[in-house]
């Protein structure tokens, strides 16, 4: 059988009883991970079980022999087609899935070799088309020369019909064959687009809190550590229980805070020691249509990500960054694809820049963007609707809770209740205030945030999915939310005048109808 | 530059119409949905009734009441949700034109969910035991990104939702872009 012969056929075809296997091991991971949830079962007929071990033994091989058949069973039904640039796949014993996918959508194809394949020198190929989890489509049990013959195919379908040039950097791990289309101006030269100082990393740590790098590294001896210092604490002679016991009100609060405020130092400078680890000899450099970040103290990462597949430019300030007029720049790319790759390597979809100057900061997305206004557009605020929503479902009922529970017990004063209505009040209205919108012809921005700030720019060609969204009140006041779907998340706008959300939705399905640009 | 763009609706008769315009589901759909949970809800509940009554290792007398007591409160309020659940599903509609996808949905939250066919990575017609039987699929559509969020018209009419799923197919943005 080779891969031209099938090309062009359009019969159903059984592959090698090796799948067989296959689904016994899925059937069986499949059961081990539910094994967890039978736990409390197996220890409370433990007895039973040790009483009668024939029975025991009776139901495992039962569990065996159901196994077995469904695997055959699932064998049976398994077909596949492969015809006119398109992989088939039929399977499912009681919900029957049909999966089609065209051989230009699929973005990668994984070969595979389970140790019961490479006895017999078989494979199965994995077919990712850079959506979820649950599309991925897979072919079983299939001759590895013909695997690789078929992975060809596709490949050399793919650089005829498609003309956007990319890499896959990010994606080849663990030794398997994966296959990208090949950059075709990779040689352009790289030009180093921003560095960053340590004096720009110590501030970002300062401003972004990037402690959890440390605990995370800390977590297999946090029992240690704390043992340790308790024992050091003790050395000293300082008895915490005593103090608590002894000491008048006034000096257990000033240990308190002098406490508090140790930990929050400690922190900063954790935070600050987790940016310079991250981020030390940061460099951004750009050939003619990619990114390429290179950073790291201990482990040098380097990710690239091609112009085409960045998604969305964010521009991110904490209440900090605002002070210091610095802003973390990310730039996002497809969402899912990363989560099916490789779950450590998680943080490689977000292109992050840390604490730029605004300046900096249009630049490199104007490289991406080319005409974004992002740093200087004119946000439409959304309907003041929006307060009196958050004040009735959020405000209203906590401050009605806790005046109640103020009324009945003497520990809680009405000027508690009233400083938590301002501040949940303010909340909210700072809220409404931070958020905002704008659109012209090719992008579209939001804004939003509270304390910190938070600007979006999405090209409306990249746009998947567009919903519309009203409730019966939204309805009433002609509001309308909008919630836009793109390869790195879905995006809302919410609450805004009927007829402009309206003139969006018509805009956006027109734009992305008409053009049909590639996303990526 | 795209005068030629049009985007008139599909799977209707009147093929002018240019906005996305609601077409219900199956009529049967909701009434074999909301029957299908509601057998399932008689089932627990007779499973839990004899949990509660059986003579093997009887409940204590105040037990017992509890038990009768947490299992009528859980009933209603099931049966309240496969009400709703009936309505729910009766409120929602479909509009295939021929540049997207649309579904409608939602009672309270009334939601018009759009996926131009250029977007779509993939489409799966399924249809489980129960939808066999009543000659019903569901049409499931993916696009790139979220791996929560996909989008699925239910309670199509199995040649229906065969002839969306060729036409998208056919269409000539999933012929030539990636």
């Amino acid at each position: 059988m080779s891969s031209s012969d099938v090309a062009g056929d359009t019969t159903w075809h059984r592959v090698s009883p090796l799948a067989i296997l296959y689904f016994i091991e899925k059937l069986f991971v499949g059961l081990l991970n539910n094994i967890f949830y039978m736990l409390p079962m197996f220890i409370v007929l433990w007895d039973e079980i040790k009483a009668n071990p024939w029975i025991a033994a009776g139901i495992i091989i039962a569990i065996i022999t159901t196994i077995t058949c469904f695997a055959v069973w699932s064998f049976i039904v398994f077909r596949y087609r492969l015809s006119a640039g398109t992989v088939e796949v039929k399977s499912g014993i009681f919900a029957k899935k049909h999966v089609n996918l065209p051989f230009n959508r699929i973005q990668n194809v994984k070969i595979e070799q389970p140790f019961y394949y490479r006895l017999f020198n078989y494979s199965s190929m994995a077919f990712d088309s850079g959506g979820s989890l649950s599309q991925e489509a897979r072919l079983i049990a299939l001759p590895l020369a013909f695997a690789k013959e078929l992975q060809q195919e596709i490949n050399l379908f793919k650089s005829n019909n498609t003309d956007t040039a990319s890499t896959m950097v990010e994606f080849d791990t663990d030794g398997q064959v994966i296959v990208g289309e090949h950059s075709s101006i990779s040689t352009s030269p790289e030009i180093i687009e921003n560095k960053r100082s340590i004096g720009d990393l110590v501030l970002h740590g300062i401003t972004s809190n990037r402690i959890y790098i440390i605990l995370a590294a800390a977590a297999p001896f946090v029992n240690d550590i704390f043992t340790f210092f308790g024992d050091q604490l003790a050395g000293f002679g300082v008895d915490i229980q005593s103090h608590i016991d002894n000491d008048p009100m006034w000096q257990i609060s000033i240990y308190a805070l002098s406490l508090f405020l140790i930990a929050i130092g400690l922190m900063t400078i954790l935070s600050i020691i987790g940016a310079i680890i991250m981020f030390y000899g940061y460099t951004l450099s750009r050939t003619e249509d990619k990114y390429i970040r290179r950073s790291g103290l201990i482990t040098k990462h380097e990710v690239s990500v091609p112009f085409s597949r960045i998604q969305i430019a964010i521009m991110k300030q904490d209440f900090l960054d605002i002070l210091f007029g610095r802003i973390n720049l990310r730039l996002d790319q497809l969402n899912a694809q990363i989560a099916n790759a490789n779950v450590s390597q998680s943080g490689t979809n977000k292109l992050m820049v840390p604490s730029v100057f605004a300046y900096e900061c249009r630049d490199i997305i104007n490289h991406v963007f080319p005409n974004h206004q992002l740093h200087e557009i004119d946000f439409n605020a959304i309907s003041k609707r929006f307060i009196i929503r958050y004040f009735s479902f959020i405000v209203v009922p906590i401050v009605v809770v806790l005046s109640h529970s103020a009324y009945y017990n003497e520990g809680l004063s009405a000027w508690v209740v009233l400083g938590a209505f301002t501040l949940l009040s303010a909340m909210v209205y700072g809220r409404w205030l931070r958020w905002g919108y704008q659109f012209n012809d090719e992008y579209i921005y939001i804004r939003k945030g509270l304390l910190g700030c938070d600007r979006f720019c999405l090209p409306i060609t990249k746009i998947q999915r567009i919903t519309y969204s009203q409730s019966l009140f939204m309805r009433k006041n002609k509001l309308v939310s909008i919630k836009l779907y793109l390869a790195s998340g879905s995006y809302t706008i919410p609450m805004i005048d009927e007829d402009q959300a309206q003139y969006l939705y018509e805009y956006v399905l027109y734009k992305v109808e008409s053009e049909a640009k590639a996303w990526m | 530059m795209e005068n030629t763009f049009r985007n008139h609706i599909l799977h209707i008769d009147d093929a002018q119409i240019q906005s996305p315009h609601m077409t219900p589901l199956a009529d049967h759909y909701a009434m074999v949905n909301s029957a299908v949970s509601l057998l399932t809800l008689l089932v627990i509940i007779a499973v839990a009734l004899i949990a509660i009554f059986q003579p093997l290792w009887p409940l204590p007398d105040e037990g017992r009441t509890n038990a009768v007591f947490i299992a009528i409160a859980v009933s209603i309020s099931f049966l309240l949700l496969i009400v709703y659940g009936y309505f729910a599903e009766k409120a929602k509609g479909y509009c295939v034109r021929e540049q997207d996808i649309t579904l409608f949905k939602g009672l309270i939250f009334r939601k018009i969910i759009t996926q131009p066919i250029c977007r779509i990575q993939h489409i799966e017609v399924k249809s489980g035991p129960v939808d066999r039987k009543v000659e019903l699929a569901k049409l499931h559509v993916y696009s790139a990104g979220d791996i929560a969020q996909t989008f699925e018209i239910p309670g199509l009419p199995v040649a229906l939702a065969n002839a969306i799923r060729n036409d998208i197919l056919a269409h000539k943005d999933m012929q030539h872009h990636g």
